[in-house]
């Protein structure tokens, strides 16, 4: 089971070296040498420009800029922000944050709703519920999220009680703790709701449709055989087998959620994670474009990991496998 | 002596069609009797009938179901619990898929016992390993702590009839239970069979193969498309059959 | 080649049972409706989608009249002026004295209203432009990115796919290797980067190229590995051990034996697949990444209203939201249908 996790890491690390060296070769082959506006800027001292200079070898060949970009991430060094005039990891650390408690309410809103919809949806299979939620499932995740977002923004101008976007209330700073939870949670209620909906859909039907194949199973009509009562055979036996494959699901679902949660961030004005991709990319910011990517890439690994441990602790078929 | 189950008249059938058509046969206790046929004979169905654990859309149209001289088509669902597992067993054709995959077979005896008697956690683990020795498992222990798909098909088999028995009931009702086995496991199991039998336990064996009837079943009764054909002791079946579907069978196995 | 014969009833009979699911086959009219109102989007539509007009901006949706004073008449419009109210907000007045008569087959157009009157049947944006007739013609935009992506992603999930599913061995596991790194990266993170690469100064055709591009590199992972999967399980089948035995070469065994037979059954998940990125496509334009304007697509329609306060004004800027909304749905139904009906074990 270790050795599997580690091949994972493994290639997960293959991954981000992939990616961050293919968005490293997209920015510089575009036309525009990012370092030129750095230099025009007055702003700028001379020093700054040229210790940057030398950090990362701009005279050099693309593939040795590119390893000392990966050195100096080692040693803490991840690049200056054009447009935010200041070295790269100031900016990033509040904004990861940011992202995580958006995605990580999300996820907690998918699943602690979905499962359970799903299974009721399961045991009363065909009631006029069970079909409204079909109905609702498709509607929700056909709905683009920013549109959504835009239309419960709109309702709540109108009908008010939430607050319309940011993360924090102009008197964030004055407030005590309790308070500053609380004014993070009312923020975090149209951005969390809207990116967990269409996941939350797609989730219900998965495990709805998982429920009753497990229920077809007989291993299911022997539990009942045995005698045990209907709560056990469903709670301990269906419900287990049903949840079991989406575990696998939870690995790309992070890979969903980050990727909705940018848009969702730009939308709702979430200082995150995305909203700051957007804004390098516009700005062709190149090291804030190249950092963030990785700590996107940095939070999905993690995800994966996490999910995979789960899933080897929850199945004993793939705990206990022979060697192939 | 009472019989112990009598089923009398027994119709079921789904929609239009009758799968089971006004079948009446006793078993008596400490007797393995067989129920066989083709596929679609209607067998396997009035297991399931016993137990009351048909699918929904088949209905007992008529007919009745005593066992221990109770009625048992009159019982509530929770009453009906109560005989499963505890007095009536059940054993399955594929053992792989009748065991939970995500639980050990001693987590789902445990069950068994947990919900039918009072026994504590240890009096129930060395019930457990007692019962998994009795079928000769060769290590009671790793078998108890195992996966069904961590034993092989014979173990798992040999693990289901001890699930099945685990609780003392008097009769068991065994499907097919050496459909999937090779022909060697087949004659251990059939042994075990016998054992139960000798300790005044009851069988209601459904088959198909009447050779494995001739050397296992004490009676036989013969289904054919729903309907009874023959029935009574093997002996007199298979050396004297009436019936022309019975001769068939006979035939097709020797 | 009775493998064959026995393939073809079974497609027949999916399509049967697809015909039978009323709603499915409502989505998917509804789909044809679209796009043939995308493609005659110069016919139907009273103005071009860059024709501007500032005196109009945001100017509600015009009524069509239909009765003037009590009797049938000829279909108009009022005319409609621009004044600010005395707290500096937009009003339009309707002045009952002119009309404008509705013309039809006019100039090529189905029906138009002679000028200075304008049309705006659901409202138009802040430059005056007729959202009824960027709606349209940002229909083409929205729809044809879709299934070109689609076509594309398709393409190179069948090489890759077919490739993997066929050899086995070691070839395959690089190949689902590189399939998975593609699906575990978040994909509106990859759409910007690649997005970042694509040069300012693209014209709208090259601009329109590399979001199809973008597009199908984001989706083509997930095609590929169904079609692996499909691939493999058809490789065992007797018509290609046969068509081996013949010396029939590899290349021509999977392109005119095994992948033809995975199209039919890929056809559900290409539907979803479409239906994704029509909404990538959105996400992105939406963003100003995307197609540009004055171009429209449904996207970039919808950039206008991602402020509140525009929203709250001149609501129908959403209307190309509904539009969007609509086209997925459709896809993820008829998408869906068709899975039910190529998969017995969907049926309950």
């Amino acid at each position: 089971m270790i050795k599997h996790i580690i091949q994972r890491i493994l290639s997960t690390i293959l991954l981000l070296l992939a990616v961050s060296f293919f968005t490293f070769w997209l920015i510089h082959a575009t036309p525009g040498n990012f370092f030129d506006s750095l230099r025009l800027n007055p702003q700028i001292s001379q020093s700054t420009v040229e210790h940057y200079e030398k950090l990362y070898h701009l005279n050099d060949p693309l593939l040795w800029q590119y390893f000392h970009w990966v050195i100096n991430i080692f040693h803490g060094e991840w690049g200056y922000s054009l447009y935010y005039n200041v070295p790269v990891t100031h900016v990033l650390g509040s904004r990861l944050f940011n992202t995580f408690v958006l995605s990580f309410t999300s996820l907690i809103l998918t699943w602690g709703i979905g499962i359970p919809l799903g299974i009721w949806a399961a045991l009363r299979r065909n009631h006029w519920i069970d079909r409204m939620l079909s109905v609702f499932s498709f509607a929700a995740f056909s709905t683009p999220g920013f549109f959504l977002a835009v239309l419960v923004l709109y309702a709540a101008s109108r009908w008010g009680g939430l607050p319309l976007g940011g993360m924090h209330s102009p008197n964030y700073d004055d407030m005590n703790l309790l308070d500053k939870i609380k004014d993070t949670l009312l923020h975090l209620v149209i951005p969390a709701g809207v990116l967990s909906l269409s996941s939350m859909a797609s989730l219900q039907r998965i495990m709805r449709g998982n429920m009753l194949g497990v229920l077809r199973q007989q291993y299911i009509l022997a539990a009942r055989a045995k005698g045990l009562p209907e709560g056990i055979v469903i709670y301990r036996h269906a419900l287990r087998n049903a949840f079991n494959p989406l575990v696998t699901l939870l690995g790309y679902e992070f890979a969903a959620l980050l990727s909705g949660a940018a848009l969702i961030e730009i939308v709702c004005s979430w200082p995150g994670l995305g909203s700051l991709l957007l804004t390098a990319v516009r700005a062709k910011d190149v090291y804030l474009v190249m950092s963030s990517t990785l700590m996107g890439g940095v939070l999905l690994i993690m995800g994966n990991v996490l999910a995979d441990i789960l899933l080897t602790w929850v199945d004993p078929r793939i705990r206990y496998e022979k060697r192939r | 002596m009472k019989d112990l189950l009598i089923i009398d008249n027994l119709t079921v059938s789904v929609g239009t069609k009758l799968l089971v058509n006004r079948v009446s046969f006793e078993v008596g206790q400490g007797k393995i009797v067989a129920i066989a046929g083709g596929s679609g004979s209607g067998k396997t169905t009035i297991g399931l009938s016993i137990l009351r654990l048909l699918p929904s859309a088949l209905s007992i149209e008529q007919g009745s179901i005593i066992f221990e001289g109770r009625h048992l088509l009159g019982l509530s669902r929770r009453e009906m619990q109560h005989y499963r597992g505890k007095h009536i067993g059940m054993v399955f054709q594929e053992p792989l898929s009748a065991f939970d995959p995500l639980f050990t077979i001693g987590q789902q005896m445990d069950e068994v016992l947990s919900v039918h008697t009072p026994l504590s956690g240890p009096q129930r683990y060395k019930k457990i390993l007692e019962v998994l020795s009795e079928v000769e498992l060769p290590d009671p222990l790793r078998a108890y702590r195992s996966y069904p798909h961590q034993l092989s098909g014979g173990m798992r088999q040999r693990a289901m009839v001890a699930q099945a028995i685990v609780a003392g009931p008097s009769l068991i009702i065994a499907d097919e239970p050496t459909s999937s086995l090779d022909v060697t496991l087949q004659v251990k199991i059939m042994e075990l069979f016998k054992r139960l039998r000798d300790k005044n336990m009851s069988i209601l064996l459904i088959a198909h193969d009447l050779g494995m009837i001739a050397h296992l079943a004490d009676e036989v009764i013969i289904l054919h498309q729903g309907e009874l054909v023959e029935k009574g002791e093997v002996g007199k079946i298979m050396s004297g059959p009436k019936h022309d579907y019975t001769k068939a069978l006979i035939e097709a196995f020797q | 080649m009775k493998n064959v014969v026995k393939h073809q009833s079974r497609i027949q009979l999916a399509f049967a049972s697809f015909r039978r699911n009323r709603v499915a086959m409502l989505c998917f009219w509804a789909l044809m409706v679209l796009y043939g109102m995308a493609i005659f989007a110069g016919f139907i539509c009273p103005y071009s989608y860059q024709d501007e007009n500032r005196d109009f901006s945001y100017c509600p949706p015009t009524k069509i009249e239909f009765y003037d004073q009590g009797h049938l008449s000829q279909p108009f419009i009022y005319k409609r002026s621009l004044t600010f109210n005395d707290i500096h907000r937009r009003v339009y007045v309707t002045d009952h004295a002119v009309r404008y008569p509705l013309r039809f087959f006019n100039n090529g157009r189905l029906f138009t209203v002679e000028a200075p009157g304008r049309l705006y049947i659901w409202g138009a944006d802040a430059r005056g432009r007729d959202i009824f007739s960027r709606i349209w013609y940002g229909a083409r935009i929205s729809l044809s990115i879709g299934i070109l992506g689609v076509l594309i992603s398709f393409i190179l999930g069948l090489l890759i796919g077919g490739i993997a599913g066929y050899y086995g061995g070691w070839v395959d596991s690089v190949l689902m290797r590189l399939c998975e790194m593609f699906m575990m990266v978040p994909g509106f993170y990859l759409m910007l980067a690649l997005r970042a690469a694509v040069p300012e100064n693209f014209n709208s055709v090259q601009v329109y190229a590399s979001v199809v591009i973008i597009l199908a590199l984001i989706g083509w992972a997930s095609l590929a590995r169904i079609i692996r999967g499909m691939t493999l399980s058809l490789r065992e089948r007797d018509f290609v051990l046969a068509a081996k035995s013949l010396g029939v070469p590899d290349i021509v065994i999977i392109f005119k034996h095994i992948l033809p037979q995975t199209i039919s059954f890929s056809m559900a998940t290409l539907m979803l697949t479409v239906s994704s990125y029509i909404l990538a496509e959105a996400g992105l334009s939406v963003v100003g990444l995307g197609i540009q304007d004055p171009i429209p697509s449904w996207g970039n329609l919808l950039s206008d209203a991602m402020e509140i306060v525009p929203v709250i004004f001149a609501p129908w800027i959403l209307l190309p939201g509904l539009f969007i909304f609509i086209a997925v749905m459709c896809f993820n139904v008829t998408g869906d249908a068709l899975r039910d009906a190529f998969d017995p074990m969907f049926k309950e």
